[in-house]
Order: structure tokens, then sequence, then C-alpha cells
């Protein structure tokens, strides 16, 4: 028996655009939500034979511990290992057999399963998630060169990656008692020491249906598949729920500052400041906030700073829109060739307190909606980039939040961002993080590229 | 531009660092052939225009590729064709850089043009409501680009401080150096951004020199997808190319490359691991045994989580998070090679599995289950590139671009399904060629015991 679909219509009235699509997610994605807790999402998509399915876990590096960080990554790892019924790496032969591509990934708050297959195969992909949504297995011989490939994915992203080690020292500076301190992928010390029953009791924790929901966007027919997914999903037993996260961090009292001495050629910066999420009345202000930062090549901090004063090679912006808890909005670059990164750090701190000081004109406000309001719409294009934001909306707050962004981003005026810009962007709630380049030791240059071969003519 | 400050932890990332898209596997079934109706025409200068209509989504998505990529490069200018195109959203005879910017941002519009190897391209995603803006914009850039003498002075040094930031990416550092071993000082031996040497000395006059070159609408492919109307766009292309003068590109001359006698390119750093690149001159994208090559690729290094070299180096070995191989076909060179990255100390250990996997599918057949894997995902795939608006334009434009014909999908589709085992032997043998693969690694050479070519041994 299912609880009916939610039909809630948008709160405002929606624009149909000039071909007559409806551009409300509310009146377009069904929902559904299985005895066993399992929450599922349908969106018909009609104009390419595909069908993108995801399978989103309501845990991430947001649910780990000091000692054990890392461990909802590696789990997503260990995923592909096999079940009662599969072998190692089974799952990826089958949607390959069955033209489909599939992968995954870990955030702070969620791990995410998806594959795209073309319409007639989506089934193939209903059975295998449900099957390892509850009959995982792994022995030693597997589990241990899985272990090596995620210590080495940390050695490729982050340890021999200088922007991505800073990156991850100012979300440990910014955050003191929060799980986001902590880099998704984990510490590499509490990577190595993970163990097979580390793996398999996160597993028994945290992987059940009430702690999931399905995305499915595409061509297909909704009742057929909800009836495949019922099918599948039905039988999957409901788990206790899992143990809530308590953390919550303290405001900041005072700029701190991180300094990451290493090897590396070119120095950066990247500050961050807290902010409230989707969740709080100042959401859109700040969103509309970080694109005026760093959005485009018009924005401030491109124009002024990698264009006009040529003295950034990059910029950008980001904001932490959508997360569960609290998050940070960022503002980052790396200074050209002989200019100093201290130098760039008081032209990006210049930057906000030009936010601060003086109001944003209505062109330039009008500008910037209109950029996120097309970026909002261009999402469309993607089937995959539909699921993921109906996924991560669902993760932050409800799915149906989504239609709330254009108009809030609409509504957002100028005193608002000054004030945004005022109340969250002070010196006192600032982290500032600086990657200051050693000489490799012993480093010897590279050698000379080998001699061209021929004269060429 | 900015780069995401954010990466998600993935099971995997791109496989392979890919300077050409050519490797993209087109495939098709019927089912989806039908999906894809698009309309060819040539246009009066030349110029060949490519329209996909897809009412969905309120968009449109426009891509042009001229034949001025990196190959086109003048020795001693390598970097020319980069600059060049980055340099037309910089400025034309109506608009400043700054103009451009500007318009494009309140259009919500996204604008680029980049060099590649073998074409420059310019593209355009935007809301229909503002095509005919949009439009305007694209046609000026691509014409009437002024080529300020200040923006060519920050282009070159921004081109030049991304090569400085190479230093800190060793895939990146390891490629290039690839290339160069590969191809020599020849036209395809260096990324599209060019080299420092070069980039110092380039000037305004070179980038016009270069433009009015090969700029030209003669050869070139325009594809338009999404919310359109087919005639009004034949019509406003037709209009705004119409007095744009068209002389003979003139022809490219197949490069000529450095015997290949198997070398080394080691870089020392201080990494936690070494950045390995195996690999050889490769075929050109008009190679009759492409498809066959493609196939049996996907089985050694291309396929995902199930090739051999994933097999062996990721799932049995435990060495390394990524790794693959890829062919890249050039119009008139190409290049195989395999790229991994492990922990110093297990460089050589996985430069011998990689070998053990290049000569096995050299001496055995692969199994009738490989062979079948292979060719189910690469012809039941083929929706899935189609999906988007932007993968269409792309699709489009290149098929037109290599002239791989009208009925690609069609052709494609039986060329994989036509491959047998013993075909995936014969170019194995043909095209693989282990005692020949340079290798390149940056790394910390200390730790890693790296192997002096031939890294595979001598002939067994």
């Amino acid at each position: 028996m299912l609880l009916l679909g939610l039909f809630c219509s948008a709160l405002l009235v929606w624009p149909l655009e000039a071909s007559g699509r409806n551009v409300s997610y509310a009146a377009r994605v069904q929902e559904h939500v299985l005895p066993n807790g399992l929450k599922v999402l349908l969106l018909e998509d009609h104009k390419a034979p595909v069908v993108v399915f995801q399978v989103w876990y309501r845990v991430g590096s947001r649910n780990e511990e000091l000692g054990k960080t890392g461990l909802s990554h590696l789990l997503e790892h260990l995923m592909f290992k096999g079940t009662d019924k599969r072998g190692p790496e089974e799952y990826s032969r089958i949607i390959q057999r069955n033209g489909g591509n599939e992968n995954a990934f870990t955030d702070t708050d969620n791990t995410t399963y998806f594959a795209t297959l073309a319409s007639d195969r989506v089934e193939v992909v209903v059975e295998l998630e449900a099957d390892r949504m509850q009959n995982l297995r792994f022995d030693d011989a597997q589990f241990q060169p899985e272990h090596q490939v995620v210590v080495e994915e940390r050695r490729l992203r982050t340890e021999d990656n200088p922007t991505a080690a800073l990156f991850e020292l100012l979300a440990a500076t910014a955050y003191t008692a929060h799980p986001y301190q902590w880099p998704i992928i984990g510490w590499m010390n509490d990577l190595q020491k993970a163990t097979r029953e580390d793996a398999l009791a996160y597993y028994r924790t945290y992987y059940a249906p009430n702690n999931a929901f399905v995305v499915a966007v595409g061509d297909f027919a909704s009742a057929r598949l909800l009836g495949e997914i019922e099918r599948w999903f039905g039988a999957v037993p409901a788990k206790p729920a899992p143990p809530a996260v308590r953390a919550q961090e303290p405001p900041q009292q005072g700029e701190r500052r991180a300094i990451l001495r290493r090897p590396a050629e070119v120095p950066s910066i990247a500050i961050a400041f807290h902010t409230p999420n989707l969740k709080h009345a100042d959401a859109y202000a700040l969103e509309v906030l970080a694109s005026l930062l760093g959005d485009g090549k018009s924005s401030r901090l491109y124009h002024k700073l990698v264009y006009q004063q040529q003295l950034a090679r990059t910029v950008g912006s980001h904001y932490d829109l959508l997360t569960i808890d609290p998050g940070l909005l960022y503002v980052y670059g790396q200074p050209m060739p002989g200019k100093n990164v201290r130098e760039l750090e008081r032209a990006l701190l210049a930057e906000i307190e030009e936010l601060q000081r003086a109001q944003v004109s209505a062109s330039e406000l009008e500008k910037v909606k209109n950029n996120l309001e097309a970026a909002f719409l261009l999402a469309q294009d993607s089937l995959f980039y539909q699921a993921l934001l109906l996924g991560q909306y669902e993760i932050a707050d409800r799915w149906q939040r989504l239609d709330d962004y254009l108009g809030g981003i609409r509504a957002v005026t100028t005193d608002q961002l000054q004030r945004v810009a005022r109340e969250y962007l002070k010196p006192d709630n600032r982290t500032i993080a600086l990657l200051e380049p050693i000489p490799a030791r012993g480093g010897k240059p590279a050698p000379p590229a080998p001699p061209p071969g021929l004269p060429v003519h | 531009m900015a780069e995401r400050y954010r990466w998600f932890v993935g099971r995997l990332a791109a496989m392979m660092l890919s300077l050409s898209a050519l490797m993209v596997l087109f495939c098709a079934n019927r089912a989806a052939a039908a999906q894809l109706a698009f309309t060819r025409h040539q246009l009066s200068n030349g110029a060949v225009l490519l329209v996909s209509e897809q009412h969905a989504v309120p968009m449109a998505v426009i891509q042009i590729l001229v034949e001025a990529g990196s190959r086109r490069d003048p020795e001693g200018q390598e970097g020319l064709a980069s600059l060049t195109a980055d340099l037309l959203t910089e400025g034309t005879t109506k608009r400043t850089a700054a103009q451009i910017s500007e318009e494009t941002d309140a259009l919500g519009a996204r604008l680029s043009s980049s060099a590649d190897v073998d074409f420059a391209q310019v593209s355009l995603t935007i809301l229909s409501k503002h095509l005919d803006r949009g439009l305007g914009l694209l046609f000026e850039i691509l014409m009437q680009p002024s080529f300020p003498p200040q923006e060519v002075q920050r282009r070159r040094k921004a081109a030049l401080a991304a090569i400085d930031a190479e230093q800190d990416n060793p895939g990146e550092l390891a490629y290039r150096n690839f290339l160069r071993l590969v191809f020599g000082g020849s036209p395809y031996g260096h990324p599209p951004i060019g080299e420092r040497a070069s980039l110092e000395k380039l000037k305004r006059a070179d980038v016009l020199r270069f433009y009015r070159r090969y700029y030209r609408p003669r050869g070139m492919v325009i594809a338009v997808t999404g919310d359109v109307d087919t005639q009004a766009m034949v019509a406003a292309f037709e209009r705004a190319l119409a007095n744009w003068h068209s002389e003979i590109v003139p022809e490219f001359p197949p490069p000529v490359v450095p015997r290949e006698e198997p070398q080394a390119v080691t870089i020392d750093k201080p990494l936690t691991q070494t950045n390995l690149i195996l690999g050889h001159l490769g075929v050109t994208r008009d190679n009759p045994d492409f498809y066959a090559i493609s196939v049996m690729n996907f089985i050694l290094g291309g396929g995902g989580f199930t090739s051999r070299l994933v097999e062996s180096v990721r799932v049995q070995g435990g060495l390394a998070y990524s790794v693959g191989s890829q062919f890249t076909a050039y119009k008139s060179s190409g290049t195989f090679h395999i790229a991994m990255q492990t922990k110093n100390a297990s460089a050589a250990e996985a430069i011998t599995r990689a070998c053990a996997e290049v000569r096995r599918i050299r001496s055995q057949m692969v199994e009738k289950e490989e062979l079948e894997n292979a060719q189910q995902y690469l012809t039941g795939s083929f929706p899935l590139r189609l999906d988007s608006n932007s993968k269409v334009a792309t699709f489009l434009a290149q098929v037109e671009f290599y002239g791989l014909g009208q009925d690609y999908i069609d052709q494609y589709m039986q060329r994989i399904r036509s491959v047998t085992r013993e075909d995936v032997q014969r170019v194995a043998q043909r095209y693989l060629h282990p005692e020949n693969l340079h290798l390149v690694a940056v790394g910390n050479l200390g730790e890693a015991r790296l192997p002096s070519p031939p890294v595979c041994g001598l002939p067994q």
C-alpha cells in the first residue's frame, strides 16, 4: 500500500515558459513513500530515451567521528564488492552490459549511487540497488585492495594537490565542534586504520530504506517504474533510525588564520565565513552575494582582480546553500606570478568591504539575478543534474524547496545584500587560510625535454 | 576562470586526461537514431550548418568548430591557436572585453572560445528568449574580433601563468612531456596552451595573421540544437556570414614524427605518488581499424570499471585509484597511452602489471564474453551520449568535422558489431608495441625505482 503522491502546488504563480513548459517541480515530480520508509521521487522527462536512477543514503562524513573519519566514502567503494547473490564488480559489469554508466559519490551529508541507462533497461538497476541495500558482502580479499585504492585516492586528491590540501585546512580551522571540520575522504591516519569491521558496522547502521530515498528522472512511465521499485525495494526491511548528529558549531568570535607551508609552485588563499543555509531567510541573499562576487567574467572578483588589476590568476566564490547544518561562504584565489598572496588577500577583503560600504546598483543586481535564473533553467538540459538537484534539496531540507528558488532570488533587494554582507562577512566571522609554497627539498629542476627527433618542415 | 573549490569524493574521477574529444565513442541503436532528427545545410560561403530541433527545454546550444586548432601552431609559436581563440571574447570592433562579459552575464548565457588540437571551438548556451541577442554576440566575436593590444598581453600572461601552475598538477605535467616524447617538435607535440618559450615571444601581429589565415567559413562547422526554428537558423547564419569572404585554408601536411625509440622522461618532485604515462604513436581518426581498436581498447583499459587494466592494477593490486588506456585519434595523427598514479614505492609494480596486460591482449585472444560486453556497451550506451542539447551539439559538430557521414550512427553500430575476437587480436598486435612504450614519470624518484626503457622489456 502506498501513501498518495503529494501534489502540492507551489506558493508562487509560475510563469509558463514560452514553450508552454511548466517549470515548477511540484507540478512535475511524484513523491511516494513505501511502507518501509523509502521515499521515491519520480520526474518524467521524455526528451531522450534515457533514465537516470539514483539512490541517496542520508549518511556522509557528517555522521562520522574523529578517529574513524572517511568511513562513509570507504563504504561507498565497498558497495561495489558484491552481495550474497553477486560477485565483486558484478554490479558494474551488469550495468555496462546493458549499455549503462554507473558511479557514486560521497558528500558531507549523503552518499549517492547512480546509474544512467537507456529507458528500456531501467529495471536492471532497480533490482541491483535493492539487493545491495540489504545484502552487501565482501571479505578481506576484496576489502584489502579496495582499502588501498581509497588511500591512493586520498594521495591523488589531497596529499599531492596543494589547493585541495589548503581547503582541507580551511575547514579544519573554521569548524571547531562540528564534523564539517574533517575532509569527506577522511584524515589519512583514520583512513589507513579503518577495518573491514568498521565498514560493515557502518553499513548495518546507516543503509536502510528508511534512511534513503530514490530519485528517477527521465523517460519512463511513473506507474510502471513505481511498480518495479515497490517490487524490489518493498521487501527490504526497515531498521531503527540511525543516531542523530547532535553537534552544533558555536558562533565564531574573532578571525582565525591558518598557514599551510609545503612544497608547491603557486601560492593560494581561501577565506571562509560561517553562514546559514537554505533553512534560513537570508539564504537567497547569500546565494546572490556569492554569485555577484564570483560567477562569470563580469563578476566583481574576476573583473577587478583578474581582469583589471591582473593580480589574480584565478578567483572564485562558493556558498553552501544545500547543507543539513550551516555551512560556509568561500572566496578564494591564486595570485599571478610575481604577485604576493598577501596582496591578493587584501584585495579580496577590500571587495567584501565594498559590499558592506556601498549598495549594489539595481542594474548589477538585475544582472546577477538573470544569471542565476538562467543557470537554474539551463540545468534542465541535463537529466542527471535535475536528479542531483532534487536529491540535494531533499537532503538539505525538502525537494519541494526547489520551487522557492527563483522567487527567492528575485525577491532579494539591495538593502538585504548590504545587510547580509555586514552581518556574515565580518572579520570576526572569517577564517583565512594561506598556502605558502616552500622550495622542494632536494627538488631537482625537471630535466630538459629530449631533443626532437627529425627536423620538421 | 574560477575553479570549483569542492569536489565530491567519488568512486572514480575522470578516467583520463583527454585533450581531445575524439575518443568519445559514438554509438547508436535504432531507437536512439530515430531520436536524433537533424538537418544539414551547406551555406553559400562554404560553412556547414547542422540543426537539431529539441523543444523540451527553452534553450539553445550553438557550437562552432573552425579548423584552427593547435596543430596549426607555426613552429616556434606554440600556443598561438589557443591565444587567438581565447581572444575572440576579449574585444570586437563594437564592444570591449568588459562589455562582452557584461552582456553575456546579463543574458545568463555561457559563451566560450578555446582551441583544441584539431579545431578551435566557439560555443554559446542560452535561453531561447535571448537567442537573437546571443547570436548577435556570437557573430561579432567570430567575425569582428579586434584583438586589442592590452588584451593580447593579458591573455598571453594568463597562459604563461597557467603553464607555471602546471607544476602543481603532476598529471598535466606528465602529459605535456608525453606529447613531446611522441611527437618531438612537430605540431602535435605540445598541448594547445603552448610553451613558455614560444608564448614569451608571441605578438599581436602573430595573432592577427593566424586569425586571418584560419578563421574562414569554408570548412567551418556550426551545430545548433534546442528550442529553435530550422529555417530561421539557416536564414540567420546565411545572412550573418554572407560577407565573410572565404579563401581556401592551407592544407595541413602530415606531421613528421621522430622515429620511435622508447625513451623515458622522469621528473623529480616531492610527491606521495608517481604519475605514470606509458605510450606511443597511435592512429588517425580515419583509420579503418578505428572501430576494432575502440573495442580492443575498451577491453584493455578504456572500459570503466571492468577493463583489464582496472582489474589488475586497481581491483586486484590495490595500486591505483585511476588507471586506464586511451587511443586519442586526431585528424592527421594520434597517440596511445596508459595513465595511472600510484604511491612511489609501487610504481615499478604498476608498470609491470600494465605491461603484462598489453602483452596479454596481443598474445591471446580475448574471451567471447569480454568481446560481447564491449560491443553491448559501446552500442547500447548510445542514447546516453545524446541526452542533452549540449551533448547533441558536440556530437553533430564532430561527426561533420571529421567527415564521418550522415549515416554515421548506423555505420558505427554495424562496425562495432562486426568486430571479431580475431580482429581484436590483430589490431592489438598491429597498434600496441610494448617494446616501444615511452615512459613519463612525475614523482619522488628516490622512492620510485623505475625501470629504464624499454620499460616492458624486450620483445618476447
